[in-house]
Formats: C-alpha cells, structure tokens, sequence
C-alpha cells in the first residue's frame, strides 16, 4: 500500500511573514532515514525544493493551501495537502518501489563506476566498534579490506595500509585514527559523505598507491542542524548552521571513561582495570561565498593519550600523546563553464612520550609536517570536460625515539629500539586531465601527472573508457601511481606510531581494472544493483625493509595483486541487502621467491541487511568473512644452548619457517544492532544498541607460538596457540539532532 | 532473466546464508604443529670442562638424542649406531647409551647432565678410547644411525690457548691469540658483586671494567658458533636432523 506520513510536528516559534511563509519538512525512507535528493514540488505553482543529504527541504509559498508532490526515483511518489503558513515541520515517508528496468533512462554524467560513496545513513547502518565509524563503513565495499578486528587501517585491493590515502575536504591527511588504529578520528556528524576511489584515479589525486578516501564535510543550511550524541565511549555535539553570510560547521567529540573511573572509589579493582586511555577530536569549518567566489578555511584536530597508572602522579611524567592537526583552505570561482580552485593546508603529525623524569629510559618524540597547495583549472566545452593543475607538497619529519622494551607495542617489531633522525622532501607536480565522449554511449577520460623531485621527473599517465547501454555499464581503467612515502613494515595491531619514512624515488604501481556494472536508479550510495569487477596490480618498487645496519634501509621488490569480485544489492522486507564476494591473492618478491603478503587472504565475504520493523525500528546485520590471512608458522621447536650457560643447559629454540606460508583460521564475524528513530518537539531522536561479534567468535589474528608452549610446559589445558580478537561487545548510543 | 527486487531470492537464500554464519561461528580449531620424527642431536665435546655432577668423573662427555617431536613433546631416542672416531688415525671413542631416557616436554629447562641418554666415559676399555683421549687440535668424525635416520658429522676441538691482562685502569682488557680450530669466543665474568652478561663475539679482546673477578674464554668450533649465533639455525656439524655437534675449549684468568 502507498502510504503517506504527513506528521504534523511541533511549532518551532518562527516568525510568519505577510505575505509568504517558509515550509519546512523532512523526507524520509521506511527506515525513517532522510533521502537526498527527493524533489518536493508545490502544484498548480512553479515551486519546488530538492531535498539535502539529511532529506530536509524548504519551500516559499504564499498563505493557502496547496497540494504538495514529492517524488524521487526508486520510490513511490506521495501527495499530501498542507496549509500555509504552517510552523509545523512536514514528514514524507517514501516507501521503495524499484522502477522497471525498460522504462529507465540514462542521461547526464554519471559518476565513475570506479568511484563509490558511503554516506553516513549508511554508516549508521553498520553496527558500530563503540563509534559510529566511516571507515568500518568504507571497509564493508568490494576490495576494501580490514585484516583483523584490531586492525582499522584500510587496504585497498591488495595494497598495504600506508598506500591508502586520506583527504578531508580535498586536503591530506596523515593518520586519521584513535585507538591505536582501531577507530577512525573522524567525528560522522561532521561528515556529508565518504568518496572512495581505488582503481581509478584522476591525475589530479595521486600520491597513495592503492586508493583514496575522500572526506567531504556536511553541508550547512539556513536550518540550523544540532546533532549531539551520547555513547558509552565517547560523546560528541555538532552544528551546521548559517550565521550571516558564514557557512559553519562546529563539531566535537571526547571520551570520558578514564576520567568518570577515577572519581570512584575502587574497592572492586573493576575502576583499575579501565585503561587510562582518551581522545578527542573536533572539525571546524567556516565558508562564505561572494558572487562567483567561495572561500572555505578548515581546521580539525585529534588528540589520543595513554597514561601509565603507575606513573601518573610521577612529577615531570609526559604521557603517551598522539595526533594530528590539519589547518586548510580552499578559495574557489566558478562560471558557467569553468572553475579555478586554489588550496593550501598544514599537517602534523606527532607523538610523543617522557618517562625519563621517573627514572626509565624510554622517551619518543616524533614529529611530520606536511605542506600541500595546489591550483586547479577546469573547463567545460559541450560534453567534454578538461582540467589542469599544479601541485606543491613539502614534507618534514623529525624522530626521536628510545623505546626499549616497548618497540612492539609503539611502532612495529623490526623498528630498532632507538633512532634519531629526520627527512625532508619537496615535490612538484603539473597535471591534466581530459573527459570526453567518443560516442553517444562511449567516454573516455585521460590524464597525466609528472611529479619532480631533486631534479628527477616521473611521469604516471592514466586513462578510462565507459561504455553504456541502457543500464548496463562497461569500465575500464589503466593507472601508474607513484608514492614518496613508505611505512617500515605493515604495523601490528594496536601500534600506535608506525614510523613513515620519505623516499627519494618513488614507489611505483601500475593497475589494470574493469568492471561490469546493471545500475538501476535503486541506487543507495550510488551502489549498482549488480557489480562484477576486476583488477590487476603490478608493483615495480614496492618497498621492504632491509635488514641492514644502516636505518631505514629500504629494498625495492616485486609485488602484485590481483582480485575480481562480484556485488549484489537489492530490497528486502522493506529494507535493504547487499553482498559481496571477492577473490583476491596479493604477493611479493623476495628472495627470489613470489610469496603472499601478510595480510593476503583469498577468499571474503560481506553481507549486510538493513530492514525497518514498524514506523521506527530498523534492524542491521552485518557478516564478514573471510579465509584467512597469511603467517609465518614455527615449523619445530629444538634446542639450543643457553646463553649463559652453554656446555651446560638448553633452552628452547623455535625455527621459523617459510615466511607466509601459512594461515590463520577463517575470519568469521557477525554483528546485529537496532536503532530507534522517534521525533519529538522539534528534534529528532535515535537510540542504537548494537552487538559486536554476537556468534562470540574468537576470530584469530595471528599465531602465538612461544605463549602457547609456555603454556603447554606450565601444563595448562588452555594452551590455544593464537590471539583472539574482539570478543562480544555490546554498545549503547543516544542520538539527538534538533 | 531480470532481478527487479532480490527480495525473493533473498527470502530463499537468507535462511541458508543464516545457517551458515551460525555453523561457522564454532570454536577457532589451531593447528598443532606437525609431529616431527627427525632427530635432535646435542653433542659438544669440551675435554676441560666440568661437564658432569660432582659425583661422577669429571672427564664424562655427554649427548642427548631425542625425537624433535614438536609441539609438545621430544621423546627420548636409542641409536643402532653411535660411532665417534678421531679422524687422524680412525680411533673409535667408546659412546655408550645409559639407563637414562627422559623425554623433554614444551617449555621445560634441559639440563646436559639430566637428560643425556649417551655418555663418554674417561676410559671406557681397551677397544676404545675415551674422553681422556679428546685432544685440543684433532678432528672426530661422527656416525649416528637411528631408527632410518643417518647423521654425519664432524668438528675439530680448538687449539689449547692462554689469555691475559692487558692495559691498566679504564683501559685495562683481556686478550688471547687467535685460536685455531675457533670461530669465535664466549666470555664469561664472574665478579661476585656485580652481574656481567656474558659475550659472543669474533674479537680477542675484552674490556675489564671491574676490579676483582674471574674472566673464563670459551673458544667455539664453527659448528658451535655457528649454531649458538644464528637462532634460526637448525642443524650445524650434522647433514642431518636438527641439533648441534660442536666443540669447545676454554681459558680462565682470575684479576
């Protein structure tokens, strides 16, 4: 049945013009989820609004009564009749109703099959590690991976996580995460929605091999939109407003657990055992627009830190603090047909620690500014499209580290134990890009981009055709990319500062893809309803560090990946499904020998259902699965002479084998969550209640073989030989936006 | 065909998809690390060290051999054959198993003297030599067959050698002459007041820094050397199994 929900809400206290009334209201999907871009037209008048991210709209219409029309392709059209003026915010429900295959009609530019957007509904809908967090969203797309559950770095089809670039609001950024990698320090509120290309990128984007996530901050309107929310990690608060000609976005976020657990009296050892462990992050925007020019300044900042219980009162104690602060701006003109875009941002990226004043040794103090700026030019003749630019990125870096003892825990664990050092680098690059059709139903989109440094020059050309027929949607891409900046090693879970070092040359990559897609305007997050891709990587100068008395010392090897994939997504019980399986086989050269990389695994699986029950509810699942990642086995345990005492005693000795040459068990994870959407006065209210891991499967992350036969020798039957990942964990989280 | 709505095909299939999260959800199986059936031999020839309880003769050497047998446990292992013999004139030493065979589990300390199952008396009898007769400067070639394993080997002691002070105050140091036979030394300082780990190294100098004390040079064979310098070595001396045949002589100087 087509339904119509006309909720007449609250006044909100708004003043009523004479002549002419502002109508506000809200369109919403069966989850109760805004829907962007729904068009809102007032009948019999040439009125009518397109609806923002969060589904909101406005209308100007005269005193009466009129026949409002809301429309957006994929689901049911509604009318209902309001009365103007009315204080009263509207609510369209829009039930999902997918439109025949015939009567579809492609027209205007779609976007790159190889470029996918999360928006935060969507986050939303994936049942949270404690935060609401984009990147667990990015890592549920085809080729987007996360190893383990302690791991929330992200690899891009095959890549390592150090090749996955991020951006916020078109500037670079350097280590977007809280928790030791765990979380992304990215505050959703503050986000509109998350742009993800990995096998294709424009010439104007390079510098991160495997693919880059492109953060773009929520939009404002003349609606002010508070958003705070309450977890039992963390809370934050966020507007959106205009304030003049000032287009602001203010958003904040910080945790508290440490703090509230040391108010209590501990007599359990229950408030002792909570981690002295925080962060904070925050996101301020601030744009105007003036006739054909915008300007935009951001500034976001993250700061995580650990103490030390024991030396928390120990005067002269710096604990471990890490973060970064990213201050940009973007100024840009646009015309009918042509655009000029400048930027400019600073980046820094620290950590540091001091335990020397209570008598241990260990201390870090690393630091890594990034200077970008860059001007763009785009112009538009007919269908085609051509854009140029120049690029400048300079990079500081700075370390100081003594960490003996805990070299594991706070970088990766061939880092030596202490290290000074420090690295410049300026780059410049020039860069084209070109779209055109070749035919009514053939694009073709080329770009350039040379890069020099130290009076070298490299060139990564790159090009991509599109061809379309009715809703089917043929890509292919060919890509170099090149990268000036490698990590060590792929850091453990929970590292906390993987070092990042500067190269001279760069690391090359040239990638093949091709994707097949049957698009249908059902389209959430441009998501097709069925998806075959595939890809082939080959690794020129991938990067590893040598074993070499000289530090850092990088050898170039050999490496590939390769990877097809296919994706479904549809509607089910009023909700919605998506599934994905990929194949995929990641190596490197060394030695001489082709071997997986360590976060090689085959085979995955990610399936998500998201579906209403009531005017309210939405229930979520997610599964993830996958066949394992590669490992270095322990192929015997002998014995060798002790080190004090040779002639004398022995000790055991575990020999290593092959490096990668086995697995870990399969990953298997389920995750529900349920949230709640109610409107009350003038705000609206969410609570979310999810279950990680509610199967409670240990999922292994990696082997531990020396814990495990100390384990064996003490004679304890629970001598499992891995370490386990998250168990269940269960979050609560109180929304309101008003 | 055309897929309009998957909600069919998901009615049909989400039960299946369900059965199978929950069929996977199983307790994570680790594999054990295969048994392996390889020997482990630890044979090192010391003829001036103290290797035996203070009840027994002091010129006693002794082997182990056991089953590699990881993860949990290396059983104890006989020989059908235990044959050393000086290479420069084929003397046979007069190896002999004892009624020890104790089998060694994950993690547990090894002692040489508790867990050796082959043992080389002083003067085993008139058919064979014994470890009185290990000579500092001569070649022993082994020959160990066990249950379808064959183990060959071969080391040389190290030269007999001497060290000495050298230098005064800060500077003050041990030094000895290269020895031959030796690919390296451990060094050991005993000063009763203060902890010195003990070295491995190439050089033939130590510095002293303390005042009072026993320094004891070890000179290693290669084998030995090798095998305590590389912890990713399996087998050194032998062409087979895991394990170590090696030598070593030592120095002591007291300051």
């Amino acid at each position: 049945m087509k339904s119509v929900l006309v909720l007449l809400l609250f006044f909100c206290g708004l003043p009523v013009a004479a002549q002419t009334s502002v109508l506000r209201g809200r369109v919403v999907d069966p989850a109760g989820l805004g829907i962007q871009g729904a068009v809102v037209r007032a009948l019999s008048t040439t009125q009518q609004a397109v609806t923002n991210p969060h589904g909101d709209f406005q209308l100007t219409l005269p005193t009466g009564s009129f026949q409002l029309h809301v429309a957006r392709v994929g689901y049911d059209p509604v009318q209902a009749v309001v009365a103007v003026p009315s204080t009263d915010t509207i609510t369209f429900r829009l039930r999902i109703s997918p439109v025949p295959l015939a009567s579809l009609v492609v027209s205007g530019q779609r976007e790159s099959a190889f470029l996918q957007t999360v928006t935060p509904e969507t986050v939303r809908k994936i049942p949270p590690l404690g935060e609401a967090d984009v990147f667990r969203a990015v890592a549920v797309l085809p080729f987007a991976t996360q190893p383990n559950d302690l791991k929330g770095r992200i690899h891009f089809a095959g890549g390592a996580s150090d090749e996955t670039g991020v951006y916020l609001d078109g500037h670079p950024m350097q280590d977007p995460f809280h928790l030791m990698g765990l979380l992304g320090a990215i505050n959703l509120a503050a986000i509109d929605h998350a742009d993800v290309r990995m096998h294709h990128l424009p010439a104007w984007r390079d510098g991160a091999l495997s693919g880059v996530i492109e953060l773009e901050t929520a939009s404002s309107s003349t609606t002010p939109r508070y958003e705070a929310a309450i977890g039992l990690l963390s809370s934050s608060l966020t507007t959106a407003r205009t304030v003049g000609p000032v287009d602001l976005l203010a958003s904040g976020r910080i945790t508290y657990l440490d703090r509230i657990a040391r108010l209590f009296p501990d007599s359990t050892g229950l408030m002792s055992a909570i981690p002295l462990y925080g962060f904070t992050d925050a996101v301020l925007r601030a744009g105007w627009t003036k006739r054909e020019w915008s300007t935009q300044l951001l500034v976001y900042t993250t700061r995580d830190y650990f103490r030390e219980r024991e030396l928390i009162d120990e005067p002269g104690y710096r604990p471990l603090t890490w973060g970064e602060t990213l201050v940009g701006a973007r100024v840009s003109r646009r015309t009918g047909a042509s655009s000029l875009d400048f930027h400019a941002s600073l980046d820094r990226a620290t950590s540091e620690l001091d335990e020397r004043p209570t008598g241990r040794e260990i201390v870090l103090d690393t630091r890594r500014d990034r200077v970008s700026a860059g001007a763009k030019y785009s112009l538009r003749i007919a269908s085609s499209q051509l854009a140029g630019g120049a690029e400048l990125d300079r990079f500081d870096h700075t370390y100081v580290w003594n960490a003996r003892g805990r070299t594991d825990e706070i970088f990766t664990p061939r880092t030596p134990a202490a290290y000074s050092g420090a690295g410049k680098l300026d780059l410049f690059s020039i860069w084209g890009d070109a779209n055109f059709d070749l035919s009514n139903n053939v694009r073709l989109s080329t770009g350039l981009r040379s890069t020099t440094s130290s009076g070298h020059w490299w060139v990564a050309p790159r090009a991509a055709v599109t061809y379309t027929a009715g809703a089917v949607r043929v890509t292919s891409a060919i890509n170099r990319r090149l990268q000036f900046e490698a990590q060590l090693e792929e850091p453990p879970e929970g590292s906390i500062a993987p070092p990042v070092f500067l190269l001279e040359s760069p690391r090359k990559v040239d990638v093949a893809a091709l994707s097949f897609e049957w698009l249908d305007d059902l389209q959430v997050d441009r998501l097709p309803l069925f998806r075959i891709e595939a890809f082939v990587k080959r690794y020129s100068d991938r990067t590893y560090m040598a074993d070499s008395a000289a530090f850092p010392s990088f050898e170039r090897i050999r490496g590939s990946a390769t990877g097809a994939s296919a994706s479904v997504r549809g509607s089910i019980f009023g909700g919605w499904l998506q599934g994905t399986y990929r194949y995929q086989r990641v190596r490197e050269e060394l030695d001489q020998r082709s071997i997986p990389t360590s976060w090689d695994a085959p085979h995955a699986v990610t399936a998500m259902f998201a579906v209403p029950v009531g005017d309210a509810w939405t229930l979520t699942a997610v599964y993830q699965a996958h066949s394992g990642r590669a490992t270095t086995p322990v192929v015997a345990r002998i014995f060798a002479p002790q080190e004090d005492a040779i002639g004398r005693g022995l000790t055991d000795r575990y020999l290593i084998g092959n490096r990668n040459s086995i697995r870990v068990p399969a990953y298997h994870r389920v995750d529900l969550g349920a949230r709640r959407t109610w409107n009350r006065k003038n705000s609206r209210w969410s609570l979310s209640a999810q279950i990680i891991n509610v199967l409670y499967r240990q999922n292994a992350i990696d082997y531990d073989w020396q814990q495990y036969y100390a384990r064996l020798g003490l004679g304890r039957s629970d001598a499992g030989t891995s370490r386990s990942g998250l168990p269940i964990v269960p979050t609560v989280s109180l929304g309101i936006q008003w | 065909m055309v897929i309009r709505d998957l909600a069919d095909f998901s009615r049909t299939n989400i039960g299946i998809v369900f059965a199978a999260m929950f069929a996977s959800a199983c307790s994570v199986q680790d594999p054990l690390l295969p048994t392996r059936t390889e020997p482990f031999l630890h044979l090192v020839l010391a003829p001036d060290e103290r290797l035996a309880p203070i009840e027994n003769p002091p010129a006693e050497q002794y082997a182990i051999l056991m089953t590699t047998g990881s993860p949990v446990l290396s059983p104890c292992r006989k020989a059908q054959r235990f044959e050393m013999r000086r290479t420069s004139d084929a003397a046979l030493f007069g190896w002999r198993a004892n009624g020890n065979c104790l089998s060694v589990m994950a993690g547990e300390h090894v002692d040489v003297f508790n867990h050796a199952n082959y043992y080389l008396p002083a003067s085993p009898g008139p058919d064979s030599a014994g470890s009185l007769e290990l000579m500092p400067g001569t070649e022993y070639a082994l020959r160990i067959e066990t249950d379808g394993f064959v183990l060959n080997g071969r080391t040389m002691i190290p030269e007999s050698f001497s060290i000495r002070l050298d230098g005064a105050g800060d500077a003050r140091r041990v030094v000895w002459p290269r020895v031959r036979g030796a690919a390296g030394y451990f060094i050991r300082v005993n000063s009763g007041t203060r902890a010195v780990p003990p070295r491995l190294q190439t050089d033939t100098t130590f510095p002293l820094d303390l005042q009072h004390g026993t320094v004891k040079v070890t000179a290693l064979d290669p084998n030995l050397f090798t095998y305590q310098l590389d912890k990713q070595q399996g087998r050194a001396g032998i062409d087979a199994g895991f394990g170590v045949f090696g030598a070593m002589k030592s120095a002591s100087l007291s300051f």
